[in-house]
């Protein structure tokens, strides 16, 4: 059995299903991400898990012992909160040796060389008897961090706890705990809805939509086969449209005669939704197949992107190109589609 | 507007000025303390400084210096019971305001929104109502020939002693300021953001634990303002131990009242009202600091 099993989990609330029937399996030392939209049920799975949260139905086992039943101070697990929950009433070292004086039977003297241990991993060392309300948010992010990975928990347990800090410190933070988990290798489970997140940290990550299981694979098996419309343009951008599947392995467009060769692994799909990702357009390629001609409707300057809408046939297309904008509105230009696949509407 | 009036001379002259710096930093303080002076500093030293003349039965004060005031109240036995009545008291309603008080608080900061309102509303309404109007309901019915006497009288034939006596004082005292405990605890709990304690669970605290670990000691600034709040007005009541009080009930404020008002003994008064100010001060601060070196409370935000 997977190191974490979870089985048919399921809450309700009355008549709100939070979480419906959720299978999981993670293996030791994998970083999972739940990603999902706003109430999609991520918190509550998460909970769930931590015990803070009594599933309706379903079964939770980790390293071997069913979790459902215990209260949460006998799980043991690590879990990071979005608003990082530090005790505002005492210092850095009695917030890490906080989980070590009710779990662990140490001297002080241990507990001392414990604490100051982590927080040399989380590079805030000699921070012992500093007060909590006078760090700065990344200072107090690594205490959060160092208070659980001082129990060496079977399970770290993230809900969002990067999404109240600006975004140079956001990406700080994350890869700081990628690096964590690449030394520590602390089976994990990471909620978000930033799927940016999601993919850069994880080994698999499970898409949630209200309260159900839509895909759980590898990062970049989700972003180049997200095989629903709901994956597709929840996980980076897309385009979708409408189109009949020909004879002769092709697909038309709806409203427009572009046709384009269909890909073999499409062949069988019983739809007929086209999604093309705005960075598998091309602007102004070169002669070849595929070329279509467009107009430019709008341009974005977003820095090192430039984000625009072309026109092409009767549908509008996001795509993006590197650099600063070269083209304009009303421009006329020719587009290919590099890449585009099939996807359940 | 001083501040920019201030930058602007600064920049003129070339160098601070030293004037508008401090009229700067100071000014805005004139106002609380002379406040502070007018209305407890001066009134409290000239008490105190009246409490060593003699009583004039003709001019009140006659401006010879005495102990006698403080020999009388330190050594007769009489005033020394009357303060230990007094002090015993408040530790008695307080400690029962502490009891009920933070249950109560804590009750209200945890429930459901709807309950809360509620329970907030019965909380606040005697407050809206004065004490001597509360106190008069409560005569009507708890009389020798009040309302529950009647029905008892006709039901069973016997009476019993609900006013008058240092029961019903201490009920009394305890429903007057229980409200002063219930809102500041429930304000402090309210203000602990929920993820604490599931963080402590989290830790491996038990749901008693991470009660006391976090909740109790982030409530504590609160309960102790409302224990201090209670304490002080008890020590100094005068109304509600006079309505529901026997003779025997005599506290340090009624025999100030008594002394000032009736008697016109005023440096007697002044002298009852030191004594009985450095008490409050005096065990106010032997409470401030148990708590605060116990329950390592350092910070008070
Ligand atoms: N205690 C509760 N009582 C009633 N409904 C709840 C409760 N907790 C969650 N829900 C509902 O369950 C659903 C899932 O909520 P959950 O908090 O798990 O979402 P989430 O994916 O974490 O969302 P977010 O990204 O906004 O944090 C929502 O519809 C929410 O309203
Ligand atoms: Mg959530």
């Amino acid at each position: 059995m997977a190191f974490v099993n979870i089985q048919n989990l399921r809450k309700t609330y009355g008549d709100v299903v939070a979480v419906n029937d959720v299978s999981l399996d993670i293996e030791e030392g994998e970083f999972v991400s739940i990603l999902g939209p706003s109430g999609s049920g991520k918190t509550t799975m998460l909970k769930s898990i931590a015990g803070f949260v009594d599933p309706t139905a379903g079964s939770i086992v980790v390293a071997g012992n069913e979790m459902i039943g215990l209260p949460p101070e006998d799980r043991n697990m690590g879990l990071v909160f979005q608003r990082l929950a530090l005790f505002p009433h005492m210092s850095v070292f009695d917030n890490v040796a906080f989980g070590l004086r009710h779990r662990e039977n140490l001297t002080e003297a241990e507990m001392e060389e414990r604490v100051a241990e982590i927080l040399e991993i989380v590079s805030l060392p000699g921070y012992e008897d500093r007060n909590i309300q006078n760090l700065s948010g990344g200072e107090q992010q690594r205490v959060a961090l160092a208070r659980v990975l001082v129990l060496e928990p079977d399970l770290l347990l993230y809900d969002e706890p990067l999404s109240d800090l600006d975004r140079q410190l956001r990406e700080q933070m994350r890869r700081e705990i990628k690096d964590l988990h690449d030394r520590l290798e602390i089976t994990s489970i990471y909620v978000t809805h930033n799927q940016r997140e999601a993919l850069t940290l994880s080994d698999r990550v499970l898409v949630l939509h209200e309260g159900e299981k839509i895909r759980y694979a590898p990062p970049s098996e989700i972003y180049q086969d997200p095989q629903s419309k709901f994956v597709a343009n929840f996980v980076g951008d897309s385009n979708f449209v409408s189109v009949t599947k020909g004879q002769n392995g092709t697909v038309t467009f709806e409203d427009d005669d572009i046709s384009l060769p269909m890909h073999e692994a499409d062949a069988d799909a019983a739809t007929d939704l086209l999604y093309i990702r705005p960075e598998d357009i091309t602007i102004n390629p070169p002669d070849g197949e595929r070329v279509f001609s467009g107009t430019v409707r709008s341009t974005v300057h977003l820095g090192s992107v430039t984000e625009y809408k072309i026109e092409v046939g009767g549908n509008e297309f996001l795509t993006t190109d590197l650099g600063a904008p070269q083209y304009t509105e009303g421009d006329s230009v020719t587009v290919r589609f590099e890449d585009y696949g099939l996807v359940e509407a | 507007m001083l501040g920019a009036i201030t930058d602007f001379t600064g920049d003129l002259v070339g160098r601070p000025n030293r004037v508008s710096d401090w009229l700067d930093e100071y000014l805005p303080a004139v106002p609380p303390a002379a406040y502070l002076l007018f209305f407890l500093i001066i009134p409290i030293l000239y008490a105190v400084y009246i409490s060593f003349f003699e009583y004039s039965a003709t001019t009140i004060i006659s401006w010879n210096f005495t102990l006698e005031h403080y020999e009388q109240l330190l050594f007769d036995p009489f005033y020394q019971g009357l303060l230990w009545y007094t002090v015993r008291l408040s530790l008695i309603v307080s400690a029962f305001c502490v009891l009920l008080g933070y249950p109560l608080g804590y009750f209200i900061a945890t429930t459901t929104p709807l309950r809360r309102q509620l329970a907030l509303f019965a909380v606040f309404l005697p407050l809206m109502v004065g004490t001597v109007v509360r106190i008069y309901g409560w005569i009507v019915l708890f009389a020798t020939n009040g309302v529950i006497n009647t029905v008892l009288q006709d039901l069973l034939g016997f009476k019993i002693a609900l006013l008058g006596n240092t029961l019903s004082v201490t009920i009394g005292l305890i429903g007057v300021y229980l409200p002063l405990v219930v809102l500041p605890v429930y304000s402090s709990i309210e203000d602990i953001p929920d993820s604490l304690v599931p963080a402590a669970r989290n830790l491996g605290a038990n749901q008693l634990q991470a009660f006391y670990k976090v909740t109790f000691r982030l409530s504590l600034p609160g309960l102790l303002t409302g224990t201090i709040f209670v304490f002080v007005l008890t020590m100094n009541s005068i109304v509600t131990p006079d309505l529901l009080g026997g003779r025997s009930d005599l506290t340090m404020g009624r025999l100030i009242y008594d002394s000032a008002v009736n008697g016109l003994n005023w440096p007697f008064a002044s002298a009852v009202g030191t004594i009985l100010t450095i008490t409050t001060t005096a065990m106010v601060y032997i409470y401030f600091s148990f708590v605060r070196d116990r329950m390592g409370v350092s910070e008070w935000d």
